[in-house]
């Protein structure tokens, strides 16, 4: 509304063409709220549609082997299929390439990272990340900010997106992330169901939600909400909780120890409580984003759902839970037919426009 | 830089008649204080990409990748005491806002993620007196070290020393390949154990800052050259083994206990071993 009363002054009191107004609005799927944006790289649709150019072009790595695309495929609702991710050089990461759907709404990103809170900061991530490489552009921020300076389409691209700024690291991040913040996900049949269809949901599926918001399975803690992760941030969000757990993925010395080639959020804080601690992802699209957890160690869905049955993977392995693992990881034991319905109610979670777009 | 100040302390010596030794303290007076040299050596052999260094115990065949750092907060001591502080100009490359980057890398040889421009030699003021000692501190300062890289001016706009995914920047930068570890070791120190702030991206506080202060006595503005020694910060240190499954060399990790006498070295803490007095920075 500011804004608004502002260009009407403007044009009463200098006769100059009123300001664009702001012309971005949201389609959400029924029961999403409104993505937060940082106030300084409101949405555009100059912005998108340069972030998407510039996420599926292999230029944005150094040596033009690699697209943001490349671990971030549209058809595995933007993962890539690996245990983990091999950046331009050939580099193999350490962590699984992350899926993207509704990436607008973490709280935090990346997998483990309490200090990235924005996208359009995450995306320095990939472009400069040494350890591994992925994009390979640390030290050659000069090389990258002029390739696409260069090239007439998209220096355009960036002048519609952001008149008068030119190629930087802020544009450049800010189109992607404006892009990414796109990746809105909502048409499984569980949100046909939400919005009111009864019959989007089988009988199984159906029998499988009550199981995930059990108490006996206590699936839901986590993987709460409209997104099914708990680490979740829009307009009307408050105080914001940046959460992060232990599942009881590793227990490598008896003390809850993660392998030290991944500590989880333990890496950033130092804290020994943390040891292990990842953020939730979403459960939807799992059919399409296989391997799964933070290291892709477990290779099918049904290697997941074992894992948390017997309490947590390295108690499934040794016998003993992880002292650091969370209370609610605590094994359950389902029947055939349970194990069957709560496949068929994760199964409706999947959303097939969303990978074939 | 410093072909043009070469002259000065012969003109000191025409000005003053009296070499640093005269019994009357009082009279002494540098003139106003320009530049701060910096330097990186290897025991007594100069620093250089595309050289070959032995260092590290067993001995190992080093060949430089990068060796650059922030410096911050630097300060002049004179006879008395006094602490003065050296203003930094604003250069708009090296220089700004109080943080210098000493870059010693020229982007030859191994040096491949380096800059053809160094800046060994740092530009500012401080007042004319008789100055004995200098302070620094090898860091970005907090108020600094936690923006948006994205927009940050120069010399934080250097993305080498991005150190996004700990929401600051690495303080020191001292790569090379070594006979052991032919594909890198990198030492990048800066700040970890750091916990979120309320606003977006921030950073509250980090249990490990690992700036370090470094205080060198015996310190002569017009002809002394802070020297950084490869061979001093290496000393003791296994440059051809990476503790497994931790960050090939050091990159300030908590537990990688590869960092240890790296630390120890700059008069760092690391994990339960206090600080002791550095070793690697010498006034020559």
């Amino acid at each position: 509304m500011r804004a608004a009363l502002i260009s009407v002054v403007l044009v009463f009191s200098c006769g100059a063409p009123p300001a664009p107004a702001p012309t971005w609005t949201w389609d959400l799927p029924v029961g999403f709220p409104t993505p937060k944006v940082p106030e300084e790289n409101p949405m555009s649709a100059a912005k998108v549609a340069l972030g998407k150019q510039l996420f599926f072009d292999r230029r944005l790595s150094r040596n033009e082997q690699q697209a943001c695309a490349g671990c971030h495929e549209v058809a595995r609702a933007f993962t890539d299929g690996k245990p983990q991710a091999i950046g331009s050089t050939g580099e193999h990461h350490r962590r699984n390439a992350q899926g993207l759907a509704n990436v607008a709404f973490a709280a935090t990103l990346t997998w483990a990272n309490p200090l990235v809170t924005t996208l359009e900061r995450q995306a320095l991530l990939p472009l400069f990340g040494e350890t591994p490489v992925e994009l390979g552009w640390a030290g050659h921020e000069t090389e990258l900010l002029s390739r696409f300076a260069m090239d007439a389409d998209y220096a355009a691209r960036f002048e519609a997106a952001y008149p008068g700024e030119g190629v930087t690291l802020a544009t450049l991040t800010g189109a992607l992330a404006s892009y990414e913040r796109t990746l809105i996900s909502g048409g499984a049949p569980w949100d046909r169901y939400t919005a009111g269809d009864a019959s989007a949901l089988s009988a199984d599926a159906k029998a499988g939600l009550e199981l995930f918001n059990s108490e006996r399975l206590e699936c839901y803690h986590c993987h709460a909400g409209f997104n099914f992760s708990d680490s979740v941030e829009h307009v009307n969000t408050g105080a914001v909780e940046k959460p992060f757990h232990n599942t009881g993925l590793y227990d490598v010395d008896a003390q809850g120890s993660y392998p030290a080639t991944d500590t989880g959020l333990h890496e950033v804080t130092s804290r020994i409580g943390d040891m292990g601690r990842f953020r939730a992802p979403s459960l939807r699209n799992l059919r399409f984003t296989a391997p799964y957890m933070h290291d892709g160690s477990l290779a099918t869905l049904a290697e997941v759902l074992d894992a948390y049955a017997a309490g947590g993977h390295a108690r499934q392995l040794h016998g003993e839970p992880s002292p650091l693992q969370s209370d609610l990881v605590r094994g359950f034991t389902l029947t055939t037919d349970e194990r069957r319905q709560l496949e068929a109610f994760l199964d409706a979670l999947n959303d097939e426009a969303f990978v074939t777009e | 830089m410093n072909r043009v100040f070469a002259p000065l302390p012969v003109l000191f010596l025409f000005a003053c008649g009296a070499p640093s030794a005269t019994p009357d303290a009082g009279e002494h007076h540098h003139e106003p204080v320009t530049e701060l040299r910096f330097a990186a050596k290897v025991g007594t052999a100069d620093f250089a990409c595309g050289g070959t260094f032995t260092v590290g115990t067993p001995a190992t065949q080093y060949q430089p990748r990068d060796l650059r750092f922030y410096v911050s907060e630097l300060t002049l001591i004179t006879e008395d005491g006094a602490s003065v502080p050296f203003e930094l100009t604003n250069d708009g490359v090296f220089q700004n806002a109080g943080v210098a980057l000493v870059d010693l890398e020229n982007a030859t040889g191994a040096c491949t993620t380096g800059t053809p421009q160094t800046h060994p030699t740092l530009t500012g003021t401080a007042p004319g007196g008789h100055y004995t000692a200098v302070e620094f501190t090898v860091g970005v300062p907090f108020a600094q070290n936690h923006q948006d890289a994205a927009s940050a001016a120069a010399p934080l706009d250097s993305t080498a020393m991005f150190w996004n995914w700990l929401g600051g920047y690495k303080f020191l930068r001292i790569d090379g390949l070594t006979t052991g570890l032919p594909t890198g070791h990198n030492l990048h120190v800066g700040s970890t154990g750091c916990t979120a702030g309320a606003t977006p991206n921030s950073v509250a506080s980090c249990s490990a800052p690992n700036r370090a202060r470094i205080a060198l006595t015996g310190f002569d503005p017009e002809k002394s050259v802070i020297t950084l020694d490869l061979a001093a910060l290496f000393a003791g240190a296994n440059l051809d083994t990476n503790l497994e499954m931790t960050a090939p060399g050091c990159m300030s990790g908590a537990t990688d206990t590869d960092c240890a006498p790296f630390f120890a070295h700059l008069g760092l803490p690391f994990g339960a071993t206090a600080a002791g007095p550095q070793t690697v920075f010498s006034v020559q």
